[in-house]
């Protein structure tokens, strides 16, 4: 099943070092939430070194966000601050933490070529 | 302030603008308000004694923070006096609170009906700026003592909360009682006063503003704690005055305009949401008091000497912002840095790119000119390691992705065709950059001050690679690089039977060739070959671009040309303040000093607040600096432009371990001492000596006396 977020969540962990993040430490707790039930997600910055893993323990940042929101968010679709003002996700503890991190989700992906867009005949 | 007709009291991106009865009744055209955050949290707040709205007596702004505005009912002829007094005490710390106060002159009781009503339009400011219709839905809610007012879009949620506390009655004798409480409804607060014969009435309201909704998340927005109090910022802003250099001069008006620049900057610092408690410049009051990369940048170098703080925490904030990813929407590159921050409904909606924006194609290189500078300044190598990989990418940047031909020039065009920037440079609108014929060139466009930017940004970083990131390697091939540069832009912009540089480059790599204030700005960079500096200088001084105050945006002469353009022919304080910096660097101290002069004696008609910008008239013909129609002021570069033009007439420079002092004093000050200027020589006092004595009579009339038509002037407005 195509899981954005599973996907995106490896490949932060697999990638490990973070030149960006080497300022920041601390814990973020992503409360994932829809169709019933929530899943945690557990990313630990230690100076820009990067761990995933699942579980609902303390953390010093926790997002509490819908899952397809969130799938959004690691695809580039949907811009983490926007959303933050926008009332989508609500951020618990140290704001900075999330601000930091989400500056390796992607952009915004780029628009397609007009023909592309056009109907086909 | 209340010449123009408007009161604004502000605690960094929180501010309030009323009229000088201190009511609020915003009209689609007037910024007026309570606004935080970008956003309009009362859109109306009138204060009516018996149904009728007061007349102001006077206005005082006692600190940025607070104003009192003292009131009378109107009693329709001058030959009967009021009886009554009315008080409004506001200040602006965390939303704002204000305190009412009634006194009754007469010894006849009177009972009064109080009315303040309250009304929010929960407008974006951009919103305000461009006439824009709401897409979401109004609520109130009204309970014993506070009345909430609402707007919800979707999950998108702001709430104006207004409390009222105890009134209280004080009679003549001085003795105290509880008044009745105030009436709350959907449209306001009526209060029903009885006062007695000499009594007073007192009492409080508190008006905050919450960004998520008042029940859902303070614990967001409220990380320091408990909010900061009135005695907090009395204190903070008497350390911060405490904490800067004095002056001493023999010219009286600038000392005024001196403590004005601190205050104000004061005012404008701003903590970004993120930072904590750490404060930045925000840019200018109303339409910018938010985080701007190039304005936060420049106001931090003019203010170097004065709070070196704000530069630390600048580049760190926008270190921490820098571009990570292509994002066209918002123009976004890795390594770049940004150009403004929003946070309002339409950047929420990503109706705007604003959450940041990053339409700008200096700030990377400013960046790292401030670092070197800051460093230079402070001594502060922890920051200089701190940043060497934010700077390493700025550097990236500008070989990688600002060079859109390929060429080795930095050039923009925005990837955001609909709510992108067309200029990205410091004169952003949309008809800045034009050839004398009044054409607009074609997309992308490289202006000339980008490259010089660059060429400094290249200069200092290798210094800094070879002092502080032991990188000799990178260092040598930046000061190739430079070299490199600077002789191709010689070659390319120079346009040689005008004698000066091109203000830009089209995309076909032709010269845009209008005679502009960017030149300037080349002296600043060190790109400007000295044997073509004499050139420069004759058009900055010289008739087309020297209005007698300033050097005006765009020449006389020009096609586009209009001396209330706002970049076209205005004359804009901070680029004179960087151009006199760079006449200093070539060596030409005299003509510093001229503009120095021209524009501290403009700051003195502005009651030592220079505005972000003024007419390009000729000094001669209107005899005083007319203002820009809806310039913003404060406006942070603008005030930190006698700061620097005070360095620039000292002649402070930081080399090595030592502050040198080189004064060039303008005609007409007799002497001028920065006392206490921090750095890393711990702190030193700077003097300067003028050429020429300044009689007595003339140090009372507190003017430069020389100069005669100021003189004349001034004896006007005096009778």
């Amino acid at each position: 099943m195509n899981d954005p977020t599973a996907d995106y969540f490896h490949s932060l962990a697999e990638h490990g070092r973070y030149p960006l993040l080497r300022a920041t430490s601390g814990t973020i707790r992503f409360d994932l939430g829809g169709n019933g039930h929530a899943e945690h997600w557990r990313v630990t910055i230690d100076r820009g070194h990067i761990d995933v893993s699942r579980g609902a323990e303390h953390a010093d940042c926790v997002v509490h966000v819908a899952k397809t929101l969130f799938d959004g968010m690691v695809t580039g679709r949907v811009n983490t601050m926007a959303a933050v003002l926008r009332g989508q996700i609500d951020v618990e503890g140290e704001l900075h933490l999330i601000v930091m991190l989400q500056r390796l989700f992607p952009g915004r992906p780029p628009l397609p070529e007009p023909a592309t867009r056009r109907h086909p005949k | 302030m209340t010449t123009t007709g408007s009161v604004s009291t502000l605690d960094g991106n929180t501010f309030v603008v009323s009229d000088t009865a201190g009511d609020i009744d915003a009209s689609p055209t007037e910024p007026n308000g309570l606004f935080s955050w970008d956003t309009r949290y009362l859109s109306r707040w009138v204060l009516t004694l018996d149904g009728h709205r007061l007349n102001p007596l006077s206005t005082d702004d006692l600190h940025y923070f607070e104003t009192r505005f003292f009131l009378v009912p109107g009693t329709g002829t001058v030959y009967v006096d009021a009886t009554l007094s009315i008080i409004r005490r506001r200040e602006v710390v965390d939303g704002f609170r204000e305190e009412l106060t009634i006194l009754n002159h007469s010894a006849t009781p009177v009972t009064l009906t109080l009315r303040l009503d309250a009304a929010s339009d929960f407008a974006d400011l951009f919103e305000v700026k461009d006439h824009l219709k709401k897409k979401g839905k109004y609520y109130t809610r009204v309970d014993d003592n506070l009345l909430l007012l609402g707007y919800e879009r979707q999950t998108y949620r702001r709430e104006t909360l207004i409390t009222t506390a105890a009134s209280t009655h004080v009679d003549e004798h001085g003795e105290s009682a509880d008044a009745p409480s105030a009436h709350l409804d959907e449209h306001g607060i009526t209060f029903t006063v009885h006062l007695g014969a000499h009594g007073t009435w007192n009492t409080e309201l508190h008006v905050s503003c919450s960004l998520w909704g008042w029940a859902a998340n303070q614990r967001v927005t409220a990380r320091t704690e408990s909010g900061h109090t009135r005695k907090d910022m009395e204190e903070d802003l008497d350390e911060w005055l405490s904490g800067a250099p004095k002056l001493e001069c023999d010219w009286e008006p600038l000392k005024h305009t001196y403590r004005r620049s601190l205050t104000d900057l004061a005012a404008l610092r701003f903590a970004p949401m993120t930072s904590g408690e750490r404060c930045l410049p925000a840019a200018g009051l109303p339409w910018f008091m938010t985080m701007f990369g190039r304005d936060s940048i420049l106001t931090s170098l003019q203010a170097l000497p004065y709070a070196p703080s704000l530069a630390a925490t600048t580049l760190a904030e926008l270190g921490a912002r820098q571009g990570s990813r292509v994002d066209d929407f918002r123009d976004e590159d890795p390594g770049k840095i940004l150009h403004e921050m929003r946070y309002g409904e339409l950047t929420a909606f990503e109706e705007r790119p604003h959450s940041p924006y990053y339409g700008s194609a200096d700030s990377t290189a400013l960046f790292l000119i401030l670092l070197d500078e800051y460093e230079r300044w402070s001594g502060d190598t922890r920051l200089v390691r701190d940043l060497e990989y934010e700077s390493r990418a700025a550097l990236t940047w500008l070989d990688q992705y600002a060079d859109l031909r390929g060429d080795g020039y930095v050039w923009y065009q925005t990837r955001n065709p609909d709510t992108g920037l067309e200029n990205q440079c410091w004169k952003d609108s949309w008809d800045s950059i034009s050839y004398s014929d009044g054409r607009l060139p074609g997309f992308p466009r490289a202006t000339c001050e980008l490259q010089g930017y660059t060429y400094d940004a290249k200069k200092r970083a290798a210094r800094l690679a070879r002092t502080i990131w032991n990188d000799p390697t990178l260092a040598d091939s930046l000061d190739e690089q430079a070299a490199d540069l600077k002789r191709r832009f010689n070659r390319d912009f120079w346009i040689e039977d005008r004698k000066y540089y091109a203000l830009a480059l089209d995309a076909d790599g032709t010269q845009v060739d209008a005679l502009s204030s960017n030149i300037g700005h080349l002296l600043w960079s060190g790109i400007v070959e000295r044997r073509r500096a004499h050139h420069i200088v004759e058009h900055l001084l010289g008739p087309r671009l020297y209005s007698g105050w300033g050097i005006r945006t765009l020449a006389e002469g020009e096609q586009r040309y209009n001396p209330v353009g706002y970049h076209v022919g205005t004359v804009w304080p901070f680029d004179n303040s960087f151009i006199a910096w760079g006449l200093r660097r070539y060596g030409y101290k005299n003509e510093a000093a001229r503009v120095a002069a021209g524009i501290l004696d403009a700051a003195e008609f502005f009651n030592g607040r220079l505005p972000e910008a003024f007419c390009g008239y000729d000094r001669a013909v209107t005899k005083y600096p007319v203002p820009y129609p809806t310039a913003c002021s404060p406006q942070a570069w603008s005030t930190g432009t006698p700061l620097l033009l005070l360095g620039t007439m000292l002649g402070l420079q930081a080399v090595d371990e030592h502050l040198v002092v080189d004064p060039a004093l303008p005609v007409g000050i007799g002497h001028l001492a920065l006392l206490d200027v921090p750095g890393r020589w711990g702190h030193r006092d700077a003097y300067g000596r003028g050429r020429v004595q300044v009689r007595a009579d003339d140090r009372l009339r507190k003017l430069r006396p020389q100069l005669s038509t100021l003189q004349t002037l001034v004896n006007r407005r005096e009778t």
